[in-house]
């Protein structure tokens, strides 16, 4: 078991294959492995965190939230300073009663009926957006980088679109959360000093948030259809209305959880139908598969890698005694290629079913606020590449981000025929 | 009966496939009201929700 260190950032750039070989390896004969945590700027390392990498342990400590809180970090192995993890966590990062109540607000407000408007120009984004690559390959060299051109704007655009952001602020908007999505990758940043990277990542946070008070002040005066207004302005159920502090976490929460991840699951789905075409024959040719192979691409996607919980006191688990505070860290790409719970997992198969894959978390009360919304937004996508971009390739190797949290592809070249 | 909190997550299907079913318009209970043998599942589900958006009325 000293081979396999999943703090290690040269464990994250390993070719899949080679990391879910090692998760195999894992879950066989090492399923509650600990290692010790990741260095993090200015942040005292703690005592280190268990593996969770079993389907069925994770199941159970992510529906046990009385056993497994959220409050002490979601999202960070190290503990952050509570004042950062609630701006930037959120309700990803809340215990009931606090989560139960924003939830309850939000959840009114993602309902079908009200996602429905949105769901419609999903299809007209996407359309859009493939025609101007098109157009931008035709003129140059055929090939354009989907990531830049597709799979990135889409899900940005929807997610400003329904909460009603100006079109002259989304530049702004896409900016800013790839800012607090960078991970302090210098590329991105445009900065090798990690002093100037934490003061790009908190004014990040600040400007998106300060975007959200002036659209609240403005939706409060006077109120449109979109999410904003309807966060904003009491319910009449209850009267209960999210705060301005608390809108703005929830702005920066939905900017980083609905766009990388959607972001990931459309090109690493692009990436699996360039590798297995005759699972894109099979879903063209046959339309009643879409439900299985949208869940299918997020189980081979699985965009989230991972998310933490803290044990609230000893507690029994698939044979392993945890003690109060205990790190647990539940490894969803692991749990999705069990094979105690899916047949061949590494076939990529768009008639599964059932497939009951842990990609949007798995059961309980955080799990994923966005899945009806990721669902739609991959198959409209899906549909709209396979209706115009038919001859859809893959020039070469993709450009993987290094991340142990994020699946995601940072480049992708395609080509047109 | 599925109240308007329903984020549509699929965790009712997941569970209880032969009571519950999603499609593009949401959530739906096949069988109201929920056949004796299926209670428990129901419940089960009912706690499950993510939204709390199931009640079960036997
Ligand atoms: C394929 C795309 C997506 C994936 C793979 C994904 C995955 C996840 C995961 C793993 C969680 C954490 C569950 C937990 O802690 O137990 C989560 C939570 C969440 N997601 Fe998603 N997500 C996706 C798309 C979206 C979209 C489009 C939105 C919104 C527009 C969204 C909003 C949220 C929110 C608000 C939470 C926090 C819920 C809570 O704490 O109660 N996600 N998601
Ligand atoms: S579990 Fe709850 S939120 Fe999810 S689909 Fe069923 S009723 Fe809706």
């Amino acid at each position: 078991m000293t081979t396999i260190d999943l703090t290690a950032e040269e464990f994250w750039a390993l070719p899949p294959a080679a990391r879910y070989s090692a998760f195999r390896t894992l879950r066989r004969s090492d399923p509650f492995a600990f290692f010790a945590e990741p260095e993090v700027p200015y942040i005292e390392a703690g005592p280190g965190y268990f593996a969770i990498t079993r389907h069925a342990d994770i199941d159970a400590i992510s529906s046990s939230p009385e056993l497994f809180c959220s409050g002490k970090g979601a999202v960070s192995i190290p503990d952050m300073p509570v004042e950062l993890v609630e701006f930037y966590g959120s309700m990803i990062s809340l215990d009931d009663p606090r989560h139960a109540r924003i939830r309850r607000i939000v959840s009114l407000t993602f309902t079908p009926k009200m996602l429905d408007q949105v769901v419609d120009s999903v299809s007209d984004l996407a359309r859009q957006l493939l025609l101007e690559a098109r157009k931008k390959a035709e003129a140059g060299d055929g090939t354009f980088d989907f990531v830049k051109e597709v799979a990135a704007p889409l899900p940005l655009k929807v997610i400003c679109q329904m909460m009603g952001i100006p079109e002259a602020d989304q530049a702004l908007v896409l900016e800013q959360s790839n800012i607090i999505l960078s991970g302090g990758d210098p590329e991105v940043l445009g900065t090798d000093s990690q002093d100037d990277a934490l003061g790009l990542f908190l004014l990040a946070g600040q400007t998106l948030a300060e975007l959200m008070h002036r659209l609240a002040a403005e939706r409060r005066e006077t109120p449109t259809d979109d999410l904003t207004s309807a966060l904003v302005n009491a319910n009449t159920d209850d009267g209960d209305a999210l705060t301005d502090q608390e809108l703005g976490s929830f702005f920066i929460l939905l900017c980083v959880a609905g766009n990388e991840t959607t972001r990931n699951a459309i090109s690493q789905g692009v990436l699996a139908f360039d590798q297995f075409p005759e699972q894109r024959q099979r879903w063209i040719a046959d339309p009643a598969l879409t439900k299985s192979a949208v869940e299918e691409v997020v189980r081979w996607a699985t965009p989230v890698t991972w998310m933490r919980r803290t044990a609230t006191q000893d507690v029994e688990v698939g044979g392993h005694t945890f003690h109060e505070g205990d790190k647990v860290i539940m490894f969803y790409g692991s749990a999705n290629r069990d094979e105690t719970v899916f047949t061949d997992p590494d076939t990529f198969d768009v008639a599964r079913w059932p497939n009951p894959h842990l990609g949007f978390g798995a059961r309980g009360p955080h799990f994923c606020l966005g899945a009806h919304l990721a669902r739609r937004e991959i198959a409209v996508a899906f549909q709209s590449i396979f209706e115009l971009m038919p001859d859809l390739q893959v020039v070469g190797e993709p450009d993987r981000l290094l991340s142990s949290f994020v699946n995601g592809i940072k480049r992708m070249q395609v080509r047109l025929g | 009966m599925i109240a308007r909190t329903c984020i549509v997550s699929g965790t009712c299907e997941a569970l209880v496939p032969s009571l519950f079913e999603i499609d593009d318009d949401g959530a739906h209970v096949l069988l109201e009201p929920v056949p004796d043998n299926l209670l428990e599942a129901a419940r089960d589900a009912a706690d499950q929700c993510p939204s709390r958006a199931l009640t079960v009325i036997s």
